[in-house]
């Protein structure tokens, strides 16, 4: 449409309808049967565009919940922050010092394990005692030994024997251990959001359901009673344990470390 | 004939509407996931309007207000409230169907024979001709929107489907106001006249507004 095509006043037939004139102006209008008449026309085309469009419910639903899953997407990270119990200390570093800073942590962890098996042992054959006497000094001798293994690997994937993750009662790890303290356990790897929530799934269909663990006293206080461990992982070569958030069923991979949220996923 | 009310900001209810919209608005952004599940639903259907009205097919208006809700989620902590959360959304879905229609641009055009998004227009009962008139009216009108560029569809839409001021259609589509003023009335001129042929003749609509102030 160009100025040529444009009726005349046309423009002030539509600030009549849209209240957008003074009252000299407006009063003017009223006295003039062209004006009118156009205002009949643009009132019927603003009647016809305002009249409501149907929706269809389930447009509408998938709308809405595609919005809130962003929401929750963004919302989980800061309420693990709020509820985390993170040193007062704690600062953003980077993912390569953090990924060194976990392979330091866990191989002195290993170490100090293969020593300690080395010490009971030695005691064990010196006072000839089964080596069944401590369930979990057996269970840490197989799988410090493959930590020791792979100790000198810069990957914090430690053992494949213990592989078997943990049921969802959080009695995590055969030696009992919590999950974010046994580097020993450390599940199966995992390096990609589907992979979580395939492992989840797993879990689930071979498991039956059980309650969320009640909270230890180690470093997973960093979980709400929300949250139930699913079992220990390696997220993308750092040790983690994967949970299920009870109340939106996300799925995440929790830093063994410092209980960061290293990947959400939505059920 | 009672006048046509359109001073919606002065209407205590478009401000009861504001108040409760800036209530849930600190709700959300506070993160309170009912509270942005009641303004999302509160606001929907008016966002799919506007989203239907500029991309003109019902597949991409669901496809824009689906992107316009999450981009309401996605930056409603910069949203300050400066302005209604209402503009504020309506600038969101009209950007989220402008992308849709540059995206639509990149595929296939449907063939003129698609009439999926036209609604049927053969009717068994022959007394519903004032149905099939209305159909008409509405089908004719959704060709007319198409045909106009979006320098004028948006406004109008802006307008008449979200039912805006000029100042808030000026913040939304960053134009001056009187620019906003005039691009409505060759939009609303377009309109008209397209409806205008296919009626043969103009309707006298008793809800006509009021000459009285």
């Amino acid at each position: 449409m160009n100025d040529e095509e444009l009726p005349v006043n046309a423009e002030l037939a539509s600030a009549y309808l849209d209240d957008e004139l003074d009252p000299l102006e407006r009063a003017a209008v009223d006295t003039d049967p062209d004006v009118m008449s156009m205002v009949d026309s643009f009132f019927r085309v603003r009647a016809m565009l305002g009249e409501p469009l149907a929706v269809d419910a389930g447009t509408r639903t998938a709308a809405i919940t595609a919005a809130l899953a962003e929401f929750d997407a963004r919302q989980l990270p800061s309420v693990a922050a709020a509820s985390a119990v993170l040193p007062a200390s704690a600062t953003i570093t980077s993912l390569q010092s953090r990924r060194m800073r976990a392979y330091r942590v866990v191989t002195g962890v290993a170490a100090a394990l293969v020593i300690g098996v080395v010490a009971v042992a030695a005691l064990n054959a010196s006072r000839g005692n089964d080596a069944k006497s401590s369930s979990a000094s057996a269970n840490t001798s197989v799988s410090a030994g493959a930590a020791a293994d792979s100790a000198t690997e810069p990957q914090l994937k430690i053992a494949a024997e213990t592989a078997a993750p943990t049921d969802a009662s959080g009695t995590a790890a055969a030696s009992g251990a919590a999950p974010f303290e046994s580097a020993s356990s450390a599940g199966p790897e995992i390096d990609s959001r589907d992979a979580l929530k395939q492992y989840a799934a797993e879990l689930q269909a071979t498991q039956a359901p059980t309650a969320p663990a009640p909270a230890t006293p180690s470093r997973s206080s960093c979980l709400t009673s929300d949250q139930t461990v699913l079992g220990p992982i390696v997220y993308q070569g750092r040790a983690a344990v994967a949970v299920r958030k009870q109340s939106t069923g996300v799925l995440q991979a929790v830093d063994a470390i410092d209980c960061h949220v290293l990947g959400e996923v939505a059920p | 004939m009672p006048r046509v009310e359109h001073a919606r900001g002065s209407s205590l209810a478009a401000i009861a509407t504001q108040l409760a919209d800036h209530e849930l608005v600190t709700a959300a952004q506070g993160g309170d996931r009912g509270a942005l599940d009641q303004l999302l639903r509160r606001h929907y259907d008016r966002v799919h309007a506007v989203c239907r009205r500029i991309t003109g097919h019902e597949a991409d208006a669901a496809d824009a207000a689906q992107d316009a809700m999450i981009a309401i989620v996605r930056n409603l902590d910069r949203f300050d409230g400066r302005s209604s959360f209402g503009t504020w959304a309506y600038r969101i879905a009209t950007n989220a169907s402008l992308d849709e229609l540059r995206r639509r641009k990149r595929r296939p055009m449907p063939t003129s024979n698609d009439d999926r998004e036209h609604p049927h227009t053969e009717v068994a009962d022959p007394d519903s001709d004032r149905r099939v008139d209305a159909i008409g009216d509405h089908m004719a009108l959704d060709v007319a929107l198409r045909s106009l560029s979006d320098d004028y569809r948006l406004p109008v839409v802006l307008r008449d489907v979200a039912d805006l001021d000029y100042a808030e259609i000026a913040a939304v589509l960053e134009i001056p106001a009187g620019t906003v003023k005039s691009r409505i009335a060759r939009g609303r001129a377009a309109l008209a006249k397209a409806l205008t042929a296919d009626d043969g003749n103009q309707s006298t609509d008793p809800e006509r507004p009021s000459r009285a102030p």
